[in-house]
């Protein structure tokens, strides 16, 4: 028997907004997949032989000698993924499919696939897998209880390895900590596709995940903001940083994924704990906490003098904040983009990147939007952070766009990146 | 807990909760106030308060469960809840 994972390409910003590429004077970063297909592949028996096609690499519609065509997709992917099932489909094949998008979506992509998993894919993996070679694969799998991570394997990244060339040659990789989260902000998907509950990766497995990424040369980007909740999620966190002080077993971390509110109420020793066990860089997530959706509106001073402290506090501790600003809430106006520019420039922030806000399908914004009847696009490519698929409050869907991309245009303008190392100046757009 | 150790961590906890709503004196602050309609303390300052309990007394109160108090005296029932579970 044989598995074909595939992971649908989608549009990034660049693409969408092919002038970005004369204005940003970065290295274009194009990203490892998500770990999902690679944790499928790690509890896949060894008796199944597994393929491996990156439709953002090659095409992924050409023929194929697999029984099961398996696909892991999110709502950027979502338009590819279903002319690619529908390709298989013609072909013949059995087709499974798992990620954020069905999940949220199943009445969706149920027509198109002959078993849909919702949530976790991995404690319903063997069930689909012996159901198949029954002939007996049912419509949806969904699992009763959370997986417990204790159990789980390491991710099998070397089917990601294996595909570098030309274009894909990230220098790191995903690694995750924990799963779940107990907020239910307006924008993240996180509680609904990994439930409410925070579980954690024993130490144990997360040093395993990035000692296998440090072995084959690479870094590990730990994307989690939740990873920074007070109290155990924090001792957590902590308990690695330690390890890795401690030396030993190679483990390199690229960038942590952290928002504003995070940056102030973790103490100063934590991150400079962080420092020292060689973490350089936030990826600054904004747009999603009530300080960067307030900042940048003219309506909340309070709000911008804490953003302000949470950039110095990140430079204070020697952690370069690369800052991700979000512009389309329902608060921003004609002046917002004007604020972020000032911001950006008063506060020294040196790496930055823009997105529309974007309701994603099972988020509560999309679920708010839908019942306004203010959504106005529902193709899915087009949910990438990089087009304006709703009605804002304030502004025009060509305002956002026209602003969106003026962000892009004066931040970089004049910045001088001929000094800084290929790391420093790779970024993801 | 002996109700002058009682005190002097009810006291701290009163601390922090008045360093984490701007503007407000930590002698100002009563049981009943509301954390966040009566002391401002909005969702930011909220998590700044449970990382303050979890740093100063090593306390680990999950986030769902912290998100669901809303008074003062609420907080201080659930600080000593696990105070009490550690010391256990």
């Amino acid at each position: 028997m044989k598995v074909l994972f595939v992971y649908p390409r989608f549009q990034r910003h660049a693409e969408a907004h092919p002038e970005l590429k004369k204005w940003v004077p970065m290295n274009e970063y194009l990203g490892s997949p998500s770990l999902g297909i690679a944790m499928m592949a790690a509890m896949t028996p060894d008796d199944i032989v597994t393929e491996f096609r990156d439709d953002r690499l090659s095409p992924a519609d050409t023929p194929t000698d697999a029984d099961l065509v398996a696909f892991s997709f999110f709502t950027p992917a979502a338009t590819r993924a279903l002319e690619l099932a529908r390709y298989f489909r013609a072909q013949g094949k059995k087709l499974v499919c798992g990620g954020i998008f069905p999940t949220m979506m199943p009445d969706e992509v149920a027509p198109y696939f002959d078993a849909v998993v919702i949530g976790e894919g991995e404690p319903v993996w063997a069930q689909v897998l012996a159901d198949f070679k029954k002939g007996a694969l049912q419509p949806r799998y969904q699992a009763t209880e959370s997986q417990c991570l204790d159990e789980l394997p390491l991710p099998k990244v070397s089917l990601y390895l294996q595909k570098e060339a030309g274009a894909f040659q990230p220098d790191d990789y995903p690694v995750q900590l924990s799963r779940g989260c107990p907020m239910t902000c307006q924008a993240c998907v996180l509680p609904y596709s990994m439930t409410r509950k925070m579980r954690d990766f024993s130490l144990d497995h997360v040093t395993g995940q990035l000692s296998q990424l440090a072995k084959a040369g690479k870094r590990a980007c730990l994307t989690e903001d939740t990873s920074w909740f007070p109290g155990h999620a924090t001792k957590h966190l902590k308990g690695l940083f330690s390890r890795m002080e401690a030396g030993g077993t190679p483990m390199n971390i690229s960038y942590i994924g952290i928002s504003m509110p995070m940056i102030l109420t973790t103490s100063t020793a934590t991150l400079q704990q962080a420092k020292r066990a060689g973490v350089n860089m936030f990826y600054l997530v904004g747009g999603f906490d009530p300080i960067t959706m307030r900042a940048f509106t003219g309506k909340d001073p309070q709000a911008l003098e804490r953003a302000h402290l949470a950039i110095k506090k990140s430079f204070d501790c020697g952690i370069e904040p690369y800052t991700s600003f979000l512009l389309g809430n329902e608060d921003d106006d004609e002046g917002t983009v004007d604020r972020m520019l000032e911001f950006c420039a008063s506060s020294g922030i040196r790496k930055a990147e823009f997105a529309i806000f974007t309701p994603y399908p099972g988020t509560p914004a999309w679920t708010r939007l839908v019942k306004e009847d203010r959504i106005i696009d529902r193709t899915w490519s087009r949910y990438n952070d990089a087009n304006c698929v709703y009605l804002p409050k304030h502004l025009t869907p060509q305002q956002v766009t026209d602003g969106y991309l003026r962000l892009w245009r004066e931040f970089y303008a004049g910045k001088d990146w001929s000094q800084a190392s290929v790391a420093e100046k790779t970024i993801q757009f | 807990m002996t109700q002058a150790s009682l005190t002097e961590v009810n006291g701290r906890i009163v601390a922090m909760i008045a360093q984490c709503a701007s503007g407000v004196r930590a002698q100002d602050i009563k049981p009943t106030h509301r954390l966040r309609e009566d002391l401002g303390l909005d969702s930011v300052g909220s998590m700044e308060l449970l990382s303050m309990l979890a740093e100063e007394l090593d306390l680990d109160v999950p986030v769902e469960e912290a998100a669901q108090v809303s008074t003062v005296e609420a907080t201080l029932a659930l600080a000593h809840r696990y105070l009490a579970q550690k010391q256990a």
